[in-house]
């Protein structure tokens, strides 16, 4: 129905959008101009525009207008107390020798620095160093998205990290909400990984489940010439929580990127990924399991965009969902006219535990070059009947059975996490999911 | 290898920009005046000689049109259309109501000689063997012709224009009319509502298989006019028919507007199969004139075991905007959908389809073959969904699309929507081009690269090529050959 309607402001737009000329003015002590300019540019967008809706075909599936239904305050009553509180809660995976970027309710916390990590912390400096200054300056092909414009808005932390070609190994951002009563978070974090360095990223983001907090993260990631990332994502927010999270790419050329997401906090949450290929024959990997299950409603949404030839991107995405929760898969290959010789596969594949259980998927193909080969699948069904059958004869009960074959779906997408360590950590928090199971 | 063969030879025998129908019939026609208000609304319906139910059918439609938006999701890029700069009713002057064919203007009938469509009955039986189409031939806004009635209405099948439908079964087009495609479904249906002209109507009653072909020609003549087709097909219990439709519009360089609605009924056991060779003229080389496109074409599996099949061939029309889509309504109904979609030129496809299953054990099958060449785009866009109830649940998705030359763009869009868990849903797409070693192979073997590609594109689209009649087949496979003209080397 195309009819014509005017959008009406809901109260919780109405709310973001009068409690910004207050805040602007308490947080102008620290960020300097470029800050300023970035939070009138996105609060501009949000008046323009309003909550991202069903009516922006990106965000068709996940209508944050009627979604969120009051906006809760920005979080500004930082004290060392608090940073105290969070820092002793327990870590969501052991990383051995990480260098840890504690960000709490936003606000970054120096807490284990390293030699080779420069990190600028947003919030300390009236005015930003230059590499800073010019790292937030930066135009991005996805400032026009609800959720970057509201984070630029209302930024009330982050970071800038440089990180060396001699960096320690593995660096950890810990995202850690507490608080007793409703509040909202907007970090952004900047990362730029310098040429030939070799990291492994740890991002976690874990909050409280009694208070229905929102969080909005923005975090960018530079990765020079050569550069080979491997990136984990953790989602155990909070089980009343709001959790956006948006992952700007740029990738140079023969650098490597792999990333494993898994995604099981939250309420509502949705995970971008906005991929920038500029160089050639850089090589993109990009998986991930999602659970969901009460009334989660879990979205992931990327767009790998082929700048430059003889690329490789690689996306593999598979979602559990149970009860009456709703998965989200959304993801779009774009190839641009001089990326000749792009090799691009999107696979998305879910399994449907309960008839309340709703998926949706949309993986799109957006090519202008003719000598290239993409392809994309997707599959949505039940487990199958023959296997389960097979479990059974050999004597296995149902939940069981349902169980083994679960874990060997998502097994094939963590699979793609190098790190071993690092796999049975996240393969124990798949089984920990799949044990609180209830199976009628 | 006849049929490459020929597919060459026609290849060779026209020229680049060559759109064979691109002729204007010169003849005197009856307009209605430019533009589009409530009294052109009834102007139409009074000259169609309409009861006042359907007048006013008519003009809710266009209080509705009136609030609604152009919808602008589609990957098509087109000025800004002027609704009021068009002529919404236009018919060559000598028709005055259906006739026998004896009194059909020659100039009209000399036109669809032109076009290869012979509407004379005793043409039809000496010069076809075996194969009998019964035709409905529609210029403009109204229909001049419709062939084979009497020896249809002996099986009770009823194959008329739909403005006589209006008058001699009126409880049928009563009942059925917009109950597919409601009135405020979009913009363009709604547009449609308001001034549709002519189109067929097809009642095949319970358990009769059509014992012919069935086709509609559609033929835009009359400059800065639009056409606004009506189809309404229904299959009732156990029925079976085939139908086809071509079109083909004169060059102009102006861009004319076709804004049709198709629906289909199928009952209980029913099967309608419904195969398109759309060939509007698409333009020339820069991307002047050409038609636009905006159809909305829907089946009702309303019955159980019922099934609705869509074959299509795309080639022409500067502006596709066409999904032509089942419900799958009835329990272990079943849907098809196959395209061939071909741009060149400038030309703009955003085409795909819609299966919604809604019943129990419903099944569809989507193959669709993109081929864009030249500075074209083409988009497919489709959706499959499965409702909380619509337990066992099937679909297979194949999207392949195939780039030729570097200044063309190929996408797919397609949205995969579960809500059941035991319905069990496929998709599968890929983009590439032609693979230099088929190329190789081929013209180690002799074949020129145009040859070549003739031979490879004709492989590629074949397993849709297979669903079409097989008159249809062989007009197809030229159709294509001649659409890729000019962009290969």
């Amino acid at each position: 129905m195309a009819l014509r309607a005017q959008p009406v402001k809901t109260p919780a737009e109405e709310a973001i959008a009068a409690s910004f000329p207050a805040f602007a003015a308490r947080q102008a002590r620290w960020g300097g101009a470029e800050v300023a300019k970035a939070r009138e540019d996105g609060i501009a967008r949000f008046r323009a525009n309003g909550l991202p809706n069903r009516r922006i075909e990106e965000w068709h599936y996940t209508d944050l207008r009627s979604m969120l239904r009051e906006a809760a305050a920005p979080f500004e009553a930082f004290s060392d107390d608090l940073a105290r509180k969070a820092a002793a809660g327990a870590a969501p995976i052991a990383l051995e020798g990480a260098a840890r970027l504690l960000f709490v309710n936003g606000r970054y916390v120096a807490d284990k620095p390293a030699a080779g990590l420069e990190v600028v912390d947003l919030t300390t400096a009236p005015s930003l160093p230059p590499v800073a200054a010019q790292a937030l300056a930066r135009d991005t092909a996805y400032a026009g998205n609800g959720a970057v414009a509201l984070n630029r808005a209302f930024t009330n932390g982050g970071a800038i990290v440089h990180i060396a070609a001699g960096a320690p190994h593995v660096i950890h951002l810990d995202f850690r909400e507490i608080g007793s009563e409703a509040f909202s978070t907007f970090p952004h974090v900047i990362v730029d990984v310098a040429e030939q360095a070799q990291v492994l990223i740890v991002e976690s983001h874990r909050g409280s489940d009694d208070i229905a907090y929102q969080t909005n993260a923005l975090i960018e990631l530079k990765l020079a010439a050569q550069a080979r990332v491997s990136y984990v994502r953790l989602n155990e927010a909070g089980a009343k929580s709001i959790s956006l999270a948006t992952l700007g790419l740029d990738i140079a050329d023969h650098a490597t990127f792999n990333l494993f997401s898994l995604n099981t906090g939250a309420a509502l949450s949705r995970h971008q990924i906005f991929l920038h290929s500029d160089g050639e024959q850089s090589s993109i990997d990009l998986a991930g399991v999602t659970l969901a299950r009460g009334k989660q409603h879990a979205d992931t949404t990327l767009v790998v965009e082929h700048k430059a030839p003889r690329c490789k991107s690689r996306e593999f995405y598979r979602y559990i969902v149970d009860e009456s929760a709703t998965g989200v898969f959304q993801g779009k290959i774009v190839v641009a006219p001089d990326a000749q010789k792009t090799d691009g596969a999107m696979k998305s594949q879910t399994i449907l535990l309960s008839d309340e259980a709703a998926m949706n998927n949309k993986p799109e193909l957006e090519i202008f070059a003719d000598d290239v080969l993409c392809g994309h699948g997707a599959t949505c069904g039940s487990l199958d009947d023959d296997q389960l059958f097979y479990a059974y004869s050999r004597g296995l009960p149902p939940a069981q059975a349902q169980a083994l074959l679960l874990e060997a779906f998502a097994g094939e997408a963590l699979e793609r996490v190098a790190d071993e360590g690092l796999r049975e950590q996240l393969r124990d928090k798949v089984c920990a999911w799949l044990a609180q199971r209830v199976i009628q | 290898m006849a049929a490459v063969l020929e597919t060459l030879e026609t290849v060779k025998s026209v020229d680049v920009d060559a759109y064979k129908y691109g002729f204007v019939t010169d003849i005197e026609s009856d307009r209605a005046p430019k533009g589009l208000n409530e009294d052109i609304v009834r102007f139409i319906s009074a000259k169609k000689n309409e009861p006042s139910w359907l007048t006013e059918w008519r003009l809710d439609a266009y209080r509705r049109w009136l609030t609604m938006e152009e919808p602008t999701w589609a990957r098509v890029d087109y000025p800004k259309i002027d609704y009021q700069d068009l002529y919404y009713y236009a018919a060559p002057k000598s028709m005055s109501g259906p006739k026998s064919l004896d009194e059909v203007d020659p100039e009209l009938l000399r036109t669809y000689e032109k076009l290869g469509i012979p509407l004379r009955e005793r043409e039809v039986l000496a010069g076809v063997q075996g194969a009998r189409v019964a035709v409905d031939a529609v210029f403009d806004s109204v229909s001049v012709a419709t062939t084979f009635r009497e020896e249809l209405a002996k099986s009770g099948v009823i194959f008329c224009p739909i403005s006589e439908a209006v008058h001699s079964h009126p409880d049928l087009v009563k009942k059925y009319l917009g109950s597919v495609v409601p009135v405020t479904d979009n913009y363009f249906a709604s547009l449609n509502s308001a001034v549709f002209s002519d189109g067929s109507f097809v009642y095949i009653p319970p358990g009769v298989r059509c014992p012919m072909e069935l086709s509609t020609y559609f033929r835009i003549n009359e400059q800065n006019t639009g056409q606004f087709e009506r189809t309404l097909i229904i299959a009732d219990k156990g029925s079976y028919v085939s139908y086809l439709e071509g079109c083909t519009a004169p060059k102009r360089d102006e861009n004319q507007l076709h804004a049709a609605v198709v629906e289909l009924i199928a009952h209980d056991d029913a099967e309608i199969k419904y195969s398109t060779v759309q060939n509007w003229y698409p333009g020339d080389s820069e991307g002047r004139g050409g038609i636009y496109n905006f159809v909305t074409k829907r089946g009702d599996c309303r019955g159980a075991n019922s099934k609705i099949s869509w074959t299509q061939v795309e080639t022409g029309s500067a502006i596709t905007w066409k999904y032509p889509s089942c419900i799958l309504r009835g329990d272990n109904s079943r849907g098809e959908f196959y395209s061939i979609a071909i741009s060149n030129g400038r030309q703009q496809v955003d085409s795909g389809t819609k299966m919604l299953h809604l019943g129990k054990n419903t099944t569809s099958r989507i193959i669709s073959k993109g081929i864009s060449a030249g500075r074209s785009s083409n988009t497919y866009r489709g959706q499959v969904f499965a409702h909380r109830k619509a337990s066992g649940a099937r679909n297979f998705t194949n999207c392949d699309s195939l780039l030729i030359g570097n200044a063309c763009g190929a996408h797919t869009v397609p949205y995969v929507e579960s809500r059941n868990s035991s319905a069990q849903f496929e998709h599968e797409a890929t983009t590439s081009k032609i693979s230099e070693d088929q190329l190789f192979y081929c013209m180690q073997r002799g074949l020129s690269a145009e040859e070549a590609t003739a031979l490879i594109v004709n492989g590629f689209v074949r397993d849709v090529l297979q669903q079409l009649p097989m008159e249809f087949a062989v007009e197809a496979q030229k159709l294509i050959a001649v659409s890729l003209e000019g962009s290969v080397g």
